[in-house]
């Protein structure tokens, strides 16, 4: 929907501060909350985004909004100790107040990924889990208290609709069982644990580091963990490993995040007190790192550097020494306060949104910003284990196949049906053959599957090279006429199969190994 | 470079730092917000306060929380002259608290002026210019101070000498 030209794109809705954003499922309505006890709802219509609605139930500072995208339903929670649930009715929203029972406020709502029922965070140090209760039409909650010892800060659902995890000011993320049983199913184990009653605690972790847990989020597998702390750290756990204790944290010269958003199975995005949103990778355990900026200060910033000429006109007219300069380089110009999704699949978000103190609403493009930012890699950030790796890889599997054939094909040929003499024409043919392979793999490599396994391929290859070589060289002095011993060109013969039957074991073995790598992305990914 | 620099530029990189502040309900007292470095009602809430010091008189203390800092700064004092003017220029500022926002109304025991910097006044203003200012304040009174005190001294001389040209 919204233009797609430029890499970042940003807004200043003209509210305020905004304390919080949500968008509804295609992305053409915007929920905010300016600071304040108001949520304001836009529409993108006519290029720019207009006011629709002005939400105006709450009547302290609105903490937080979250938008159904399937039943289209907004929940928004506040400083007041209550939450709210929208209904789009027409031309209006219509409220609905849920007996969320905290005596403090809440800090924190969010949707369950099947949307019948959501969980509240509070400062009262619980987590409410609310659903709707048919019998008295209202929405009711139960209760997570222990072991949580502070405010809660911020909450995430798991895709399985059950693990609920809880971010707070104790410095600890814990992940709990939210599992209500008048409106889930029994839940299937998963890595992070097998029997799910209600508020169970799946598990704890600190990093030791004492910051308040500003945000945390489960990766769309579910499987990983990520939470950003006010310690200016941001960790990550893999459920799947095999010791699950091991929290992988950095942290350098970067100010606290306040948010973060997984953009694909293995990077992550994360923005806060910096005013610029960051891309780190996770490739396993103790293997997180900074990988860039996504804020790249444009080139009219130049533009106003301007001649000496004009600087001393400034300096008589104003009396000013010089221009100071107001702005911060980054886009947003404070704090960025929560980072959305907002195109792609779960798995590979395409772009974000970040939404600031400065009053901004930021559209970032990933894909864009591959172009703009060097050291972004999408396909690299996809992973070697993604989808687009097992395609490739499925494609070379075939690729090796069919010159493997190629190859066979051409030598029998020669040898049995042309007389050997011709045998000049097969090695032009083979060489041929294997500048193909040659850079059939250097494009492998291009095309961005991680380095390690490019390098093995192009190793492989040059292995099969000298095999091949040699074999030739052989061959070519084999029949070489002005032979003056008959023994030595009977040993040769004996030599050159040996090195033919190795070049094609060689490539036997590459063959199988790509259809057993292939199988096995395809088996974890699905293609 | 005088060895002021460096002082301020710990001093700077010490507020970036603590001036990462969230707006945060109380987890006390129901549907109240109170700068929590204040109220004091809640120690995870609370960070570890920093001093940053030049000499013996000259230091600042950086107390830093969830949603508020408070940053309080002694002002070099060398002389009883000096002690005075810095007593009455910072009452006549805490006495205009409101007009400067960040000003604290009353100081800290032991410091001369104190700043506090909740979370609605980083939503107000740019956050690195808030630091700019603290930073051009720490600057600034020093001068001020100095030149208030070449301005007592002139005038002391010149009404000495009025005064004794009488006995001519």
């Amino acid at each position: 929907m919204v233009m797609a030209q430029q890499p970042v794109q940003h807004w200043n809705l003209g509210v305020g501060p905004i304390s919080c954003h949500a968008w509804n499922k295609d992305r053409t309505q915007l929920a905010v909350s300016p600071s304040n006890n108001e949520i304001h709802v836009f529409e993108w219509s006519g290029g720019q985004w207009k006011r629709k609605h002005v939400l105006t139930e709450h009547d302290l500072p609105v903490t937080g909004i979250d938008w159904a995208p399937n039943t289209n339903r907004i929940v928004s929670c506040s400083q007041d100790k209550n939450a709210f649930v929208w209904t789009a009715d027409g031309a209006n929203w219509k409220p609905e107040l849920v007996l969320v029972r905290i005596n403090r406020g809440a800090t924190s709502v969010k949707w369950s990924p099947l949307e019948n029922k959501f969980a509240v965070g509070s400062a009262a140090k619980l987590v409410s889990v609310c659903y709707y209760e048919k019998e008295n039409d209202w929405w009711v909650s139960k209760q997570i208290k222990k072991p949580i010892r502070s405010t809660v800060t911020c909450i995430d659902w798991h895709p399985n609709n059950v693990l609920l995890a809880v971010g707070a000011c104790d410095f600890k993320t814990r992940v709990f069982s939210a599992y209500v049983k008048e409106v889930d199913e029994k839940p299937a184990p998963n890595p992070w644990g097998t029997k799910m009653p209600f508020g169970a605690v799946m598990a704890e972790y600190s990093n030791g580091g004492g910051g308040w847990v500003h945000a945390v989020r489960f990766s769309p597998s579910g499987c990983r963990l990520g939470w950003v702390g006010h310690d200016s750290s941001i960790s990550v756990v893999d459920a799947n490993d095999s010791d699950k204790e091991t929290i992988t944290t950095i942290k350098e010269w970067y100010l606290p995040f306040t948010s973060l958003e997984w953009a694909t199975e293995n990077s992550v995005v994360a923005a806060g007190h910096d005013c610029c949103p960051m891309l780190f990778t996770f490739e396993g355990t103790n293997k997180l790192k900074f990988v860039s900026k996504l804020d790249v200060p444009s080139e009219q910033k130049s533009g106003n550097v301007s001649s000496a000429f004009e600087r001393f006109k400034t300096i008589d007219r104003y009396a000013a020494s010089e221009a100071v300069d107001v702005n911060l380089k980054t886009l947003h110009q404070n704090t960025v306060t929560q980072i959305c999704a907002h195109t792609g699949s779960k798995g590979s978000v395409a772009k974000f949104s970040t939404s600031g103190i400065d009053g901004l609403l930021v559209l970032w493009d990933l894909k864009g910003l591959e172009a703009k930012v060097a050291s972004i890699k999408w396909r690299e950030m996809a992973g070697g284990s993604g989808r687009c790796c097992a395609s490739m890889l499925v494609i070379m599997l075939s690729a090796l196949i069919l010159l493997g054939a190629a190859e066979i094909a051409i030598y029998l040929f020669v040898r049995l049906i042309l007389s050997s003499t011709l045998c000049k024409t097969y090695c032009w043919l083979g060489a041929g053959l294997l500048t193909i392979f040659f850079s059939a793999s250097v494009l492998f490599l291009m095309v961005g599957v991680k380095k390690r396994s490019g390098c093995l391929v192009i190793a492989h290859f040059v292995v099969i090279f000298l095999l091949q070589a040699t074999s030739w060289t052989l061959s070519e002095v084999y029949e070489w006429r002005l032979w003056w011993n008959e023994q030595i060109r009977d040993e040769l013969r004996v030599v050159y199969v040996q090195v033919y039957v190795l070049t094609t074991a060689w490539q036997a073995a590459g063959v199988t190994i790509a259809a057993v790598a292939t199988l096995m992305s395809c088996l974890t990914y699905g293609c | 470079m005088s060895s002021l620099q460096p002082y301020l530029d710990a001093v700077r990189k010490t507020l970036q730092a603590a001036m990462c502040l969230e707006n945060f309900g109380s987890q006390v007292v129901e549907r109240h917000n109170k700068p929590e470095v204040e109220v004091r009602t809640s120690k995870e809430l609370i960070m570890t306060p920093v001093m940053i010091s030049r000499n013996k008189q000259e230091h600042v203390l950086i107390e830093g929380s969830v949603n508020s800092v408070r940053v309080s700064i002694g002002v070099k004092q060398s002389d009883e002259i000096e002690k005075i003017l810095c007593h009455k220029f910072t009452r006549f500022m805490s006495q205009r608290a409101e007009n400067f926002i960040v000003l604290r109304r009353k100081p800290i025991p032991g410091y001369d002026i104190s700043f506090l910097i909740t979370s609605a006044h980083a939503e107000q203003m740019y956050k690195h210019k808030l630091v700019d200012f603290v930073i051009h304040f720490m600057q600034e009174i020093d001068k001020e101070i100095n030149e208030m005190k070449l301005a007592l001294n002139a005038r002391a001389r010149v009404s000495a000498e009025e005064f004794l040209k009488r006995f001519n």
